[in-house]
């Protein structure tokens, strides 16, 4: 099998790159602090002869997921914002278009080598994040979905990323751009829907009644964190704590699309990946300007 | 090899950046491809090298039209732009093998390719340098291997000496000429006026967007002698040569200056060799005879200045 060229050479740039070495080792070495810290935190305060509790290693667990997603958050956007803009910057784009590389070729091996990056992070912290293992509660399939979500996440914001280093020639604006969007989507959408809650409370009606925000709701989809926060109240929840979280902006407890947030969200961002990564390839391809 | 019929492209609604242009590159030819800033030549790379899309024309390379077919069009083209276009972290070999697959030449052939690419542009011995640590020159050098790596019919590189010291100028202008003798056609647009009248067998001159000359170079060079004047330096007898001179139903108008002959003479080559034996055999010494000749440069501009003043008229 032939791999994608544009993938294979970043690869190959990264693995010489210091700068994505210490990115690794500075994430494993947090995670692997928190880890040691709860680990042995847990056993001193209680004592080795004690029960174990689930409380303390499940808490550890919870802030290394959120610490790998938050570091996804930060590093996809930059890397892969700046993938094309670097090229034109640097002027090699050119070169690449008069190749048989199609836009399309190329966008992706780009997609992929920046998903690479949290790819090896991911996985070089399985046996920090592993440690849970140890007091049940979380299994390897846990994991292995916890890794997944955080790919699907990563494929999200790398579009997003994507499709700013296409649209801005300039590194800088088109990495502060991914970052804008990416807060649009995380921060904004709740932003919006409390918003829209608030807004409801003002017009009153009718006093007993709670105010309810609506399709507004469904904002929440297209949010990649609370995708995220969904699955992590699966595995260490009750897995009601998202539908919580809606209830707190409307009845939306029969809601087909509330109840099955996650899939739904899952699925709702991979296709909004497409379209950012179709419309990052038009703008891209030379003969369609 | 390359025909290009009326091509136009216009920028943001404003004048034609390319008014209509034809252009011809006969098989196996150096084709020097001429003309001031803006007049539209880098437009027509990028259209060739399918970075641009034309607004009309018609584009034939090697007899196929491939005016609507860009993969084939890019699979015949070879492109060294005026920049190098190197990457950071990467070796020569892996620089060519990455090139090499995004020409969809994978894994050992795209390795057999590179090397022989490196072999052609005489760059062996530096397969495992880092390509941001070499010299311009040999950068450049590897930029027209990573051009000739997808065995293209057509080489087209747009001012690709700008930046060189003329040492390195002259290697990458005899490395040129040492491909078309292997059977490359090559198209390049330089402003180094001298070098490719040293090169190339044809050239083209564009201005505003339009092709106003082009053909063999040594045709076009000797049309242009032909209207300039025969100098002839004469040693003795001056009055005799002038009178011989006069008497020669060729020659229009003569000049002298001391010892100094112009003479505007409108005869073929051997009539010239018959007139400087005439003046021999009538026992005067000739120390010099010869047409004044053109260069490049002031063809170009003659050319480029006189399409400005028709503008201005």
């Amino acid at each position: 099998m032939n791999w994608n060229p544009v993938f294979e050479k970043e690869i190959k740039k990264n693995t010489r790159s210091v700068r994505i070495s210490w990115i690794v080792f500075g994430c494993n070495l947090l995670l692997g602090a928190i880890a040691l810290i709860c680990f042995f935190g847990e056993s001193s305060i209680r004592g080795y002869m004690t029960p174990a509790s689930y409380t303390m290693p499940m808490r550890c667990y919870m802030i290394m997921a959120y610490l790998l997603f938050f570091l996804m958050l930060l590093t996809i956007p930059l890397v892969a914002g700046a993938s094309i803009s670097l090229e034109r910057e640097k002027r090699t784009l050119d070169l690449l278009l008069t190749t048989h590389l199609n836009p399309w070729k190329i966008i992706i091996g780009k997609l992929e080598a920046s998903l690479s990056i949290i790819f090896v992070i991911a996985f070089s912290a399985m046996p920090a994040l592993s440690l849970i293992t140890v007091f049940g509660g979380v299994g390897l399939l846990d994991l292995l979905v916890l890794v997944a979500i955080l790919l699907v996440s990563g494929v999200f914001v790398g579009s997003i990323g994507i499709f700013c280093s296409v649209m801005f020639k300039r590194t800088t604006v088109a990495a502060l751009m991914s970052y804008l969007l990416v807060v649009i989507f995380v921060v904004g959408t709740i932003a919006v829907v409390a918003m829209g809650y608030y807004l409801q409370f003002l017009r009153g009606g009718d006093f007993w009644a709670a105010p309810d925000t609506g399709p507004w709701i469904y904002l929440f989809l297209l949010n990649p964190f609370l995708t995220f926060f969904g699955l992590l109240s699966h595995q260490l929840g009750s897995g009601r704590e998202l539908m919580m979280l809606c209830g707190l902006f409307g009845g939306y407890e029969r809601d087909w699309l509330v109840q099955h947030m996650v899939p739904m969200s899952v699925a709702i961002q991979l296709l909004l990946s497409v379209l950012f990564l179709v419309a990052a390839g038009r703008k891209l391809n030379p003969l369609k300007k | 090899m390359l025909r290009i019929e009326k091509l136009y492209k216009k920028y943001n609604r404003k004048e034609n950046a390319l008014d209509g242009l034809d252009l011809l590159v006969d098989k196996g030819e150096l084709y020097g491809f001429v003309g001031p800033n803006g007049a539209g030549k880098t437009t027509t790379l990028r259209i060739i090298t399918g970075l641009l899309k034309a607004d009309s024309g018609e584009i034939w390379l090697d007899g196929q039209r491939t005016t609507k077919d860009m993969k084939l069009q890019k699979s015949m083209i070879g492109y060294v732009p005026d920049f190098f276009g190197m990457y950071e972290n990467l070796t020569v070999m892996e620089y060519l093998e990455f090139f090499a697959a995004s020409y969809g030449i994978y894994q050992k052939a795209g390795t057999v390719r590179s090397y022989e690419v490196l072999e052609l542009v005489n760059l062996r011995g530096v397969e495992d340098v880092f390509v941001d640590e070499m010299s311009r020159g040999m950068q450049q050098r590897l930029c027209l291997a990573r051009a000739l790596l997808n065995r293209p019919r057509l080489l087209v590189l747009d001012e690709p000496s700008s930046g060189l010291d003329p040492r390195t100028r002259k290697e990458f202008q005899l490395l040129l000429q040492q491909l078309q003798k292997e059977g490359y056609t090559i198209l390049i647009s330089s402003h180094i006026l001298s070098e490719l009248s040293d090169m190339c067998t044809s050239i083209g001159i564009i201005n505003q967007g339009k092709m106003v000359l082009q053909g063999k170079i040594d045709h076009i060079m000797l049309s242009i002698d032909s209207s300039n004047p025969v100098r002839i330096t004469v040693l003795n007898k001056v009055e005799q040569a002038v009178r011989l001179l006069r008497a020669n139903p060729l020659v229009d108008r003569i000049s002298v200056e001391e010892n100094k002959i112009a003479a505007w003479f409108s005869g073929s080559r051997e009539e010239e060799a018959a007139l400087l034996r005439n003046l021999v055999e009538a026992g005067i010494l000739v120390s010099a005879f010869a047409r004044e000749q053109n260069s490049l440069e002031s063809l170009f501009f003659h050319l480029t200045d006189a399409a400005k003043e028709g503008e201005n008229v």
